[in-house]
């Protein structure tokens, strides 16, 4: 029961981090690299509570809760920051925002 | 019935997580990144981890996605490309880049696999053990998010308000 799937998690954990990589490097919108990081972040845990239920070790799924709690914190500076960007200077793409003053 | 089942979260979420690369639409990116969230709390629920899982369901899924709508609703991003991405761009050398990332992950992961297949445990994380760790082993780090979160709320209003 469960522990079945151990290496398909292995496997979608894996893809999805490198689709999380791929968003990161393919995508010029700071809103969609953004959301690679978020995939990225998913495959994290995904692996983190598969390698806990395998070793029968808690702290694997303590670590998600960080996780978790850091990419809320994240997600909100972030956000808050592409939207300084676009109200100063109109800019969403990540390549255009290349100049160090306000 | 079970093997069913995650085999459609399986498809689905890489799927959805595929779209979420590839549309140059960030609503439907957006969207698609939820129901990847949604594939994956299944995914949670089937290998019986349910505290994740309503973790995911209620802060990713739920909370970080909202306020990810609301900023693409407040930037309105133009739509001057295409919904997908012609097939030959200048983007390849991303894609050269991910795939050997995804390689090295794959030779880390077939290592990991190896070594995993000695013990034959396979146990749930009780959400009592889990607090039990959290308030014993973590607790610096658990009562440092709390400082985080707070920076965070008050950086953000800071920074997105308007002077």
């Amino acid at each position: 029961m469960g522990g079945e799937f151990f290496g398909w998690n292995v496997i979608l954990s894996m893809l999805l981090f490198t689709l999380g990589i791929l968003a990161v490097l393919w995508q010029r919108n700071a809103l969609s690299v953004f959301m690679g990081i978020e995939l990225m972040l998913n495959a994290a845990n995904l692996a983190f509570i598969n390698f806990a239920q395998r070793y029968g070790d808690e702290s694997g799924a303590a670590i998600i809760l960080f996780i978790v709690t850091v990419a809320a914190a994240e997600a909100a500076i972030g956000l808050a920051i592409f939207l300084r960007l676009y109200r100063q200077a109109a800019i969403i793409d990540v390549d255009k925002a290349n100049q160090l003053r306000g | 019935m079970l093997k069913a089942i995650y085999l459609i979260l399986f498809v689905g979420t890489l799927t959805t997580a595929a779209l979420v690369v590839f549309l140059n639409r960030t609503v439907y990116a957006a969207l698609a990144l939820i129901a990847m969230m949604l594939g994956l709390t299944g995914i949670f629920i089937v290998i019986q981890a349910p505290f994740v899982a309503l973790i995911q369901l209620f802060i990713y899924a739920g909370a970080i996605m909202v306020l990810f709508l609301y900023v693409i609703m407040l930037v309105n991003p133009r739509h001057d490309e295409p919904l997908l991405p012609p097939l030959l761009t200048r983007r390849w050398l991303a894609v050269t880049l991910a795939v050997f990332l995804g390689l090295l992950l794959a030779a880390w992961s077939v290592y990991a696999l190896a070594r995993a297949g000695d013990s034959v445990v396979f146990q749930t994380v009780a959400v009592a053990d889990l607090a039990n760790v959290m308030f014993s082993k973590y607790l610096l780090p658990f009562e440092l998010t709390s400082v985080l979160l707070l920076i965070a709320i008050v950086g953000a209003i800071l920074i997105a308000r308007r002077s």
